[in-house]
């Protein structure tokens, strides 16, 4: 009797770490992937991978290439869980394009059962320049919120479609891939808590990026 | 044993009943089993037809009784694929089709030991999705739910008599499934239907209208 219970506990933990899907619902994903100068990347490899939550259990549920015009169009059975993160990673033939990815895509990123991501623009690795953001806490009274680039030309190796946020904001790198030889705008708001009421100022630093593969900003705040 | 035993009696007692009953009566006690293999064909842009091949599958059926040369049957066939289009699959590996059914199907002698049996009818049906990685206590599986359905058939069949209890039959039917689906609206009708021809050949068992054969 002890035995068999024992298989049903085992039975039901592993299968609380099962993915199912519902196979009356078919959700389709598809997208071009395209040079910048929009010339389409044939046989790019798509692989969609299923998230139960981050760093949980994952299940590749389908792959497959983009054609001669560079689309591609995946069916899959939806996952029952809503909460489940969809993760899709394109690779482009030649190494030395950057490999880009959408990740934590859920149901309620479709329409109508279809995510289309439309054009998506692949960059060369040697055009890009990984912008490191790093948040120097000096002043205790304040915190820093919305840290973005409002100008310029970026293309992120990771696309989060729900970010979570970091858990610990002090003391926290953001990172941009962005293009080289240009301008850009990075822009944040510093909330000063010192007093009764709360003040907000946004600042929006300007930066220039040249052709180093890497670059790294401090904020101060 | 028992089971074996309970199956001849009942044949047995099929027997005696057709034996004994006039051939005026329109009701005979006569069950019927049929075993046998099934190649199926599936056509059309459809999930089945477009990302799956065909496999050689079974089925089995069973009837009970025949009213003025007419006889209701039920059944279960089990198609097997093999998925070969992940684009639209997914990472399934084999799909099944799983259908139990009911026809009605009425008999023609032809000669002495042929009959033709044209028959209607219809029933549930469901596609199972078989990924390879869901295997018990594996720590990273997944698994699919089937999508359910009804169809209808239509086909016949004819059966070859080589002695009172065995004949051989081979038929061909076309079964026409219907499937609950959600999905772009531009992939429903792929999605939610499929359309089969289905080639049958097989081993009846039972006794059927054994007076009317010797008469002829």
């Amino acid at each position: 009797m002890k035995k068999i219970l024992l298989f049903f506990i085992l039975l039901t933990a592993v299968s609380c770490d099962i993915i199912e899907y519902d196979g009356e619902t078919r959700l389709v994903i598809q997208g071009q992937t395209v040079t910048p100068a929009n010339a389409p990347i044939p046989g790019t490899s798509v692989k969609i991978t299923i998230y139960k939550g981050l760093n949980e259990t994952s299940d590749v549920i389908s792959y497959g290439e983009s054609d001669a015009s560079g689309n591609f169009q995946l069916l899959i059975p939806a996952p029952k869980n809503e909460n489940n993160f969809i993760r899709v990673e394109l690779i482009t033939p030649s190494s030395a394009n950057q490999i880009k990815t959408f990740s934590s895509i859920m149901r309620k990123d479709f329409s109508v059962y279809k995510l289309d991501f439309g054009q998506i623009k692949i960059y060369n690795e040697n055009e890009l320049t990984q912008l490191t953001v790093v948040q120097n806490h000096v002043n205790p009274n304040n915190s820093i919120s919305d840290i973005r680039i409002t100008s310029g030309l970026q293309s992120e190796d990771v696309v989060e479609f729900n970010p979570v946020p970091p858990p610990d904001p002090t003391l926290w790198e953001t990172y941009f891939k962005v293009l080289n030889n240009q301008m850009i705008t990075l822009s944040y708001k510093v909330t000063d808590h010192s007093a009764a009421v709360p003040v907000t100022t946004e600042y929006h630093d300007s930066i220039r990026i040249d052709t180093d593969p890497t670059i790294i900003y401090t904020i101060q705040y | 044993m028992k089971a074996i035993t309970l199956f001849f009696a009942i044949l047995g007692f099929g027997v005696v009943q057709s034996q004994e009953t006039p051939k005026e009566k329109a009701f005979f006690l006569e069950p019927l089993f049929r075993v046998y293999g099934i190649v199926p064909i599936p056509f059309g842009d459809n999930y089945l037809a477009q990302a799956n091949d065909a496999k050689i599958s079974a089925g089995v059926s069973m009837s009970m009784f025949e009213y003025h040369d007419f006889r209701l049957t039920a059944g279960f066939d089990h198609i097997y694929y093999d998925v070969n289009d992940v684009k639209f699959a997914g990472t399934v590996d084999h799909s099944r089709s799983n259908a139990v059914y009911g026809i009605v199907s009425y008999e023609i002698p032809v000669v002495k030991s042929l009959t033709l049996q044209p028959y209607l009818g219809g029933g549930w049906s469901e596609i199972n999705f078989m990924k390879q990685d869901n295997i018990l206590l594996n720590s990273n599986n997944s698994s699919v739910d089937d999508q359910q359905g009804a169809h209808f058939r239509v086909g016949f069949y004819t059966d070859y008599r080589i002695d009172k209890i065995f004949s051989f039959f081979a038929g061909v039917n076309y079964v026409q499934a219907k499937y609950a689906i959600n999905t772009a609206p531009e992939f429903v009708s792929f999605y939610d239907h499929a359309q089969t021809v289905q080639v049958n050949f097989g081993i009846k068992v039972g006794y059927s209208k054994k007076e009317k054969y010797l008469r002829k």
